[in-house]
C-alpha cells in the first residue's frame, strides 16, 4: 500500500486530516476452575482516518476505517467518499492540533518481559492466594496487552506512545455447608509486581469469605457510609463530565463554572484535579485521541466548580484552553486516617450491583452485595441491603483519608466517608 | 449482499483451514465484516460517522485437539498459507507447566453444511444526503415544539453484518441489516435540567424513519414530567413493569443465570434447579436469535451453529440453558446458537440473543386496577446480573405512582429495583397478554465483551424492594 498520508493528499477537496493508528499484540488465557481452557493471541491494527473539508464557513468531517486488506483503489475511493460527506456537515471551524512530533516509549517494567512470559507469572501470583480450604478461584481470565498509538494530523503532529494493560478478570468463591458465594474482581495494572497480584486476591478472597458468612440484617440503622475507590470513581465521572468542554457546548451540562457542589458543606470540601498520568494506572497517557499534549488541571477546588475541561475542539467553541480529554480525576486526600472514620458506627460498602450516580436527577444508591457494619461494638457481614441517597446532600457530608489507592481513572483517598445515606 | 472483501477470503479461509488441519482436529474461520453509519444532527452540529466503535474487519481462527482452544485472530488471511498456519502455531505454544493444566475434551462435531443467509434490507434506497436530511429535519421538528428544550439530538445508526464461517466441511455466509433511531431532548423545566429519550428500530432504515417522529409528542410529555419527579421513598412495593423493565428481569434475572459457561465454571446456581420451579407458575421465558426478528437476530453464531429458539422457563420450571459450542462440550449437551463475540479479536462466549417473557392473559388495565399503591416501572437504565448467588439489581428511568387503581400524574426518578431473583420471579400475580421485544440494548458479561442484545415480553406485576 501507498503512504496513507500521499493517498489523503492526493486529493485536492481534502482540507485537513487526522489518523488514528492503534496496532495490538495481546496474549490471553482462560482458565476454569485451575485448568486452562482456551488460549489466545491476537495480532491486529486499526487505522482510523478522520478527513475535513472547509465549505462556506464551516467546516465539515467525517470518518472512516482503513483496513489491512484494502488496495489503494479501495482507499481513494474512501477518501472521495469521506469527503462528499464531510460537505454534507457544516460546523464551527476549529484548528487542529500544530506540528509536535513525540514518540514516548513505555517506562513499564513489561518491557522486560514477552507477552506469554507475563501471562504465565500472574497466573502463578494469582493462584498463588489460591490457598483457602473452602475458598478457590472459579474462573480466571489473563490479558496482556501491548498497544503502540499514534496520531497524525495535516499539521504535521505525529504522536505515539506505548501502553501495557494487563488484565485480570477473576471470580474468586467460597463453598461451604450453605450455598457457595462468589465476587467479581477486575484488576487491572501496568507494572508487574508478583506480590502485589498475590496480595489483590488474597484481599477478594477475604471478601468473599465475608460474603459467605454475611447476613441479610432485617434492618439497618442509617449509620456512616464509607465507600471504596471504585465506587468514588463512578461518583466523580459524573461529576466531572458534567464539567466537560463538549458536554458545556451541546448545553447538557447541570452545574456552570462558579457552583458551589457542597454548599453548606459540613464535612471536607472537593478538590479534584483531571491528570494525564499516575504511575501504575493502565489509564496514564501523554495525548488525547487529536494529539492534544494532556495537561494536568484543578477542575474544582473546595468544592466549587472551578472550570471547564476538555479537548481542543469543543475548547475552541467555548474559547477556552484545551486541556486535552485527561483520562484520571485525582481527589485530592483529606486529613482522617482510615481508623478514625471508622471509630463511629458504619457501613463499609465493599461490593455493588453497581454505584448508580444521577446528576440530573440528584441520586446515588445501589445494591450492596458485601458490606461491613460496625454497630459501635464489633464488626459483622452484611449482604442483600440497598443505599440511596441525594447526591447533592451526601456531598455536604463527606469526609476524606488521608490514605491513597487508585482504581481505574480514579486516585483519591483509600476510603470516603458519607452521612445521609438511607439504609434499606 | 455479503461483502465483497468476505467473499474473496471464503476460498483462503478453506485453504487455511486444511493447512492447519495438519496440526489440529478441528480448525474454522469465522471472517466478519461490520459496517456502521451513524448519522446525527443536533442544535449545533451535524456528524457523519463511519465505521465506530462496533464496526469490525477481520478473521479469528480456531483450533483444537483432544485438549484446550486455541483461538488467533488477525486482520487478513491473504498470503503464503504454510507460512500463516506456522505463525499461528508458534504464536501459540505454551510452556510445559501450562501445557500440563489444558483440560480434557471430546471431539467436536463439523457436520457438513453449506448455506447463505440474507436477510432483505432497504440500505441501498437511502443515501447519507437522505439519513442527514432526516434527522435535521426531525430535530428541527422536535425544537420548535418548546422553549423549555435547550437542545435536542438525533441519530440514526444503520448497521450491516458479513461474517463467514469455514471448517473442513461447512462453509457458511450470513449478511443481515439493523437500525436504530433515538431522539434525545436537553429540558429545563421547574428550575431542573434532565434528559429524556425516544427510540425506534427495524430491520430497514424506512420502518424506523417512520417510527421515530411519532414519539415526538411522549418525548415531550416524558421530559415534563421527568423535570417534576422526586426521588422515591425507598420501600417495598406492588408494581407494574413495562415491556422494557420486563424484558431487563428476564435479562439480569434469568438470561445470565442460564449462560452455561457459567455452568461449567460452577458459577451459575440454576444449575443445580433445572426441573425445578423457580418463578410463579404463570411464567415462561424464551430467548433465541431465531425466536424474534430483532436487533440480536442471525442465521447462525460466531461457532457456526444455527439460531435457534430455547425455551428457557416453562410454567415456572426452569427447563434449558443456552450454550456456546465451548461450554456445551465440556457438559455433552448441544450447543444452543448463543455462541458470540464482541468482535473478531475478542473470545466466544456464551451471550443471550432477544430474551423475553412470554404473555399471559391479563390485560394491562386490570393490572393496574388491581393496586392499591405502588408504581408503574419505566424504561431501562441498566442492570447488573449475579448468576451464582441470584442477587438482582435493575435501575428504570422512572416509575409512576398508582394509586388506588389508578396511574396518577406522580413520577419518580430513577428507580433502583434490588432483591433476590426468585422472589422476585415467584412474586409474579399477574402476566398481560402484550409482547414488546426492545430493539435497542447492549450487554456485557462482567463489565467486558459488550454484544447487542434486546429483551422484552408483556408487563408484569410483582412485589419488589424499590429505592
Amino acid at each position: 500500500m501507498m503512504n496513507l498520508e500521499k493517498l489523503i493528499l492526493l486529493n485536492k477537496e481534502v482540507t485537513g486530516y487526522k489518523i488514528n493508528e492503534v496496532k495490538s499484540e495481546s496474549f490471553q488465557l482462560f482458565f476454569v476452575h485451575k485448568s486452562l481452557e482456551t488460549i489466545r493471541n491476537n495480532d491486529t491494527k486499526t487505522v482510523e482516518v478522520t478527513i475535513y473539508v472547509n465549505h462556506d464557513g464551516a467546516i465539515g468531517d467525517s470518518n472512516f476505517k482503513v483496513y489491512t486488506a484494502y488496495t489503494d483503489e479501495e482507499i481513494k475511493e474512501k477518501i472521495a467518499q469521506a469527503v462528499a460527506k464531510a460537505k454534507l456537515v457544516s460546523n464551527e471551524p476549529f484548528e487542529l492540533p500544530s506540528k509536535e512530533v513525540i514518540d514516548y516509549p513505555s517506562d513499564s517494567n513489561f518491557e522486560n518481559y514477552s507477552l506469554e512470559e507475563l501471562a504465565k507469572l500472574t497466573e502463578e501470583a494469582v493462584y498463588k492466594a489460591d490457598s483457602y480450604k473452602d475458598g478457590s478461584i472459579n474462573a480466571l481470565e489473563i490479558f496482556i496487552t501491548k498497544s503502540i498509538k499514534a496520531v497524525k494530523n495535516s499539521n504535521g503532529l505525529n504522536k505515539s506512545e506505548v501502553t501495557y494493560d494487563a488484565m485480570i478478570e477473576a471470580i474468586p468463591t467460597w463453598n461451604g455447608e450453605r450455598e457457595s458465594v462468589e465476587l467479581y474482581e477486575q484488576y487491572h495494572f501496568n507494572e508487574f509486581d508478583s506480590d502485589m497480584i498475590t496480595s489483590e486476591i488474597d484481599d477478594k478472597m477475604k471478601a468473599v469469605k465475608a460474603r459467605y458468612e454475611a447476613i441479610k440484617p432485617e434492618s439497618l440503622p442509617e449509620v456512616n457510609v464509607l465507600l471504596r475507590p471504585e465506587e468514588m470513581g463512578t461518583l466523580l465521572s459524573d461529576v466531572l463530565m458534567d464539567l466537560n468542554y463538549r458536554v458545556v457546548y451541546f448545553k447538557a451540562n447541570k452545574n456552570p463554572v462558579g457552583t458551589n457542589l457542597q454548599e453548606g458543606a459540613k464535612g471536607d470540601l472537593l478538590n479534584v484535579s483531571g491528570v494525564a498520568r499516575v504511575k501504575g494506572s493502565v489509564e496514564s497517557r501523554f495525548f488525547d485521541s487529536d494529539g492534544t499534549k494532556l495537561n494536568d488541571t484543578l477542575i474544582i477546588e473546595a468544592g466549587i466548580a472551578k472550570r471547564y475541561w476538555g479537548g481542543m475542539r469543543y475548547a475552541q467553541y467555548l474559547k477556552m484552553e484545551p486541556t486535552g480529554n485527561l483520562p484520571i480525576f485525582k481527589l485530592a486526600l483529606g486529613n482522617r486516617s482510615v481508623d478514625e472514620l471508622k471509630k463511629e458506627p458504619y457501613l463499609e460498602v465493599v461490593s455493588m450491583s453497581g454505584i448508580q450516580v444521577d446528576l440530573l436527577s440528584d441520586y446515588i444508591g445501589g445494591e450492596v452485595r458485601l458490606g461491613y457494619y460496625f454497630d459501635g461494638t464489633k464488626v459483622k457481614s452484611v449482604t442483600g441491603i440497598s443505599i440511596s441517597g441525594s447526591l447533592s446532600n451526601v456531598l455536604k457530608n463527606m469526609y476524606l483519608s488521608n490514605e491513597e489507592e487508585k482504581q481505574g481513572r480514579y486516585s483519591g483517598p483509600k476510603l470516603t466517608l458519607f452521612k445521609g445515606f438511607s439504609i434499606q | 449482499m455479503l461483502s465483497e472483501f468476505l467473499k474473496s477470503r471464503i476460498n483462503e479461509a478453506k485453504e487455511l483451514v486444511l493447512e492447519l488441519r495438519k496440526t489440529f482436529k478441528y480448525v474454522s474461520v469465522l471472517g466478519t465484516d461490520v459496517r456502521v453509519q451513524s448519522v446525527g444532527a443536533n442544535r449545533m452540529s451535524t456528524t457523519i460517522d463511519d465505521d465506530g466503535l462496533s464496526a469490525e474487519c477481520g478473521f479469528v481462527v480456531k483450533m483444537k485437539n483432544d485438549n484446550s482452544f486455541f483461538e488467533y485472530s488477525l486482520d487478513d488471511i491473504l498470503g503464503d498459507k504454510k507460512v500463516l498456519a506456522n505463525k499461528i502455531i508458534n504464536s501459540l505454544k505454551i510452556d510445559s507447566d501450562l501445557a500440563k493444566k489444558m483440560i480434557k475434551t471430546g471431539e467436536i462435531e463439523d457436520l457438513p453444511l453449506e448455506q447463505s443467509f440474507v436477510r432483505e434490507s432497504d440500505f441501498d434506497k437511502y443515501t447519507v444526503e437522505d439519513k442527514l436530511q432526516f434527522v435535521v429535519d426531525l430535530k428541527d421538528k422536535v425544537l420548535a415544539k418548546s422553549e423549555n428544550i435547550l437542545n435536542c439530538m438525533i441519530g440514526i445508526s444503520t448497521l450491516s453484518v458479513s461474517k463467514i464461517f469455514v471448517t473442513e466441511n461447512r462453509t457458511l455466509d450470513q449478511n443481515y441489516t439493523w437500525v436504530n433511531g433515538y431522539m434525545v431532548v436537553v429540558y429545563r423545566e421547574n428550575d431542573k435540567v434532565i434528559q429524556a429519550r425516544e427510540a425506534a428500530w427495524d430491520k430497514t432504515i424506512s420502518k424506523t424513519m417512520e417510527i421515530l417522529p411519532t414519539k415526538i409528542d411522549s418525548l415531550l410529555d416524558k421530559a415534563h414530567h421527568l423535570a417534576f419527579a422526586k426521588p422515591i421513598e425507598p420501600g417495598m412495593y406492588d408494581i407494574i413493569t413495562d415491556p422494557s423493565i420486563t424484558g431487563l428481569i428476564a435479562h439480569e434475572a434469568f438470561g445470565h443465570g442460564v449462560e452455561m459457561d457459567q455452568f461449567v465454571k460452577d458459577r451459575a446456581l440454576a444449575k443445580e434447579y433445572v426441573g425445578k420451579y423457580v418463578a410463579s407458575p404463570i411464567v415462561n421465558m424464551r430467548d433465541g436469535a431465531a425466536s424474534v426478528l430483532s436487533a440480536a437476530s442471525y442465521f447462525f453464531d460466531d461457532d457456526g451453529i444455527l439460531a435457534q429458539d430455547t425455551l428457557i422457563i416453562k410454567d415456572g420450571i426452569l427447563v434449558s440453558g443456552i450454550s456456546d459450542m465451548a461450554s456445551a462440550l465440556q457438559l455433552g449437551t448441544k450447543p444452543t446458537g448463543n455462541g458470540r463475540r464482541e468482535a473478531f479479536d475478542h473470545k466466544a462466549y456464551t451471550r443471550m440473543t432477544n430474551t423475553f417473557f412470554l404473555p399471559g392473559k391479563d390485560k394491562l388495565e386490570d393490572m393496574i386496577k388491581s393496586i392499591k399503591h405502588g408504581y408503574y416501572i419505566c424504561e431501562t437504565n441498566n442492570g447488573m446480573e449475579d448468576p451464582k448467588n441470584w442477587a438482582i439489581q435493575c435501575v428504570a428511568e422512572y416509575g409512576i405512582e398508582i394509586v388506588d387503581g389508578k396511574l396518577t400524574d406522580n413520577w419518580v426518578s430513577p428507580v433502583v429495583m434490588s432483591g433476590y431473583v426468585p422472589d422476585l420471579l415467584k412474586s409474579i400475580s399477574m402476566v398481560s397478554d402484550g409482547l414488546e421485544i426492545e430493539g435497542a440494548g447492549a450487554c456485557g458479561k462482567g463489565y467486558k465483551e459488550w454484544v447487542r442484545v434486546t429483551d422484552g415480553g408483556p408487563s408484569l406485576k410483582a412485589k419488589v424492594k424499590l429505592g
